[in-house]
């Protein structure tokens, strides 16, 4: 049984909404607030498995930021978003996990509070490609992460190492660890750098102008 | 020996109005919650249509009390048009825009935030009077 709490300053809609999910098999009403403050007060009281959010509601925004901060894993879905893909967008930015609009069903709302449960997102088509296309917009705006922070600093060690030109098992005896691990970790490393042969690691660190203490971490493992 | 037992039954019949009311464009969501909310009440039928027909259908099903949604009130007026060729029609009109300040222009009585059972109950006695007789020219 997933229990909801509903959020709706507008009684008919608080109260609507209650009755209405009321009838929804496998799920219960476990409380309603009307407010921010109400909100606060029965997130501790009542431990919903969901929330659902009227963003009809005074300071919806706030309720939800508030939602998260205090409850982070605590599925939100909204009601009432409109069909404009930018405010679909700030719902999902804001950490909502399912939506249904004015012009959703009871279904539609069941299904939404059933997939948030889940940890799902119930979404048409159409919004997953714009979704879609928005992570790639964000993803293209991020700096690249440098390959070499990338690196542990185990994997650094056996950088340096080849660098030195030092086989495997040697570095198996420098480090005292198995060969079957230094090979592990150059494989990873090769991995981590987009690099297939030794050859290029060592060129790698050419380029990176042998400033090997500067860049390689010495604490991470 | 055969007792025959006869009784004597009094049928009292009591006339339960029906009220009819007619519901136009209001979102889907809060017509499925007005719609569960009416349903309960055998003595209350209920007919969505869209807004362009809504005075049609008022006269078609005889409407007792009309809901309308605060937006089509705000833009078109509905409310007017429907009251002009009905005027003993009850309206309603309900909005999902709790801050909407239009609510003061069309009250005589002061607005007042309702449960889907105070919407019911609204409607009764709007229709009925608060005695269960049919009130006449006013509407909330």
């Amino acid at each position: 049984m997933i229990g909801v709490l509903i959020v709706a300053s507008i009684r008919l809609y608080r109260e609507g909404l209650a009755f209405f999910l009321h009838n929804c098999a496998g799920i219960t009403v476990v409380g309603t607030a009307r407010d921010r403050c109400d909100v606060i007060v029965q997130l501790a009281a009542v431990h919903p498995a969901v929330v659902l959010v009227d963003l009809a509601t005074d300071d919806s925004d706030a309720i939800v930021r508030d939602i998260i901060r205090l409850a982070p894993a605590l599925p939100i879905v909204a009601l009432g978003i409109s069909d404009r893909e930018q405010d679909v967008m700030t719902c999902i930015e804001a950490g909502v996990a399912g939506f249904v609009s004015r012009e959703g069903t009871r279904d539609d709302l069941a299904n939404a509070i059933e997939s948030a449960a889940r940890g799902d997102l119930q979404c048409t088509p159409q919004l997953a490609g714009r979704l879609l296309r928005r992570v790639a917009s964000l993803a293209s705006r991020q700096p690249a992460v440098p390959a070499e922070s990338r690196l542990t600093g185990r994997e650094w060690e056996i950088v340096r190492l080849i660098e030195q030109n030092f086989s495997n098992k040697e570095i198996a005896t420098r480090l005292g660890i198995e060969v079957a691990t230094v090979k592990n970790h150059v494989h990873n490393l090769l991995d981590k750098l987009h690099m297939r042969k030794r050859a290029e690691v060592v060129r790698w660190l050419m380029r990176l102008g042998d400033s090997s203490a500067a860049v390689a971490p010495t604490s991470r493992r | 020996m055969v007792i025959a037992a006869a009784s004597l039954h009094t049928h009292a019949e009591i006339v339960v109005k029906v009220i009819r009311v007619v519901v136009g464009d209001v979102p889907r969501i809060l017509r499925e919650i007005l719609e569960g909310a009416l349903k309960l009440h055998p003595d209350i039928e209920f007919l969505h249509t869209d807004n362009d027909h809504l005075s049609r259908a008022a006269a078609a099903f005889g409407a007792d009390a009309a809901i309308v949604a605060e937006a089509a009130a705000r833009n078109t007026g509905l409310h007017r048009t429907v009251l002009a060729d009905h005027p003993d029609l009850k309206m309603f009109v309900v909005t999902d825009e709790g801050r909407a300040a239009h609510m003061l222009e069309l009250r005589r009585t002061p607005v007042v935030e309702v449960s889907p059972t105070g919407l019911v109950d609204a409607i009764r006695t709007a229709v009925l009077g608060p005695h269960g007789s049919p009130a006449r020219g006013s509407h909330q």
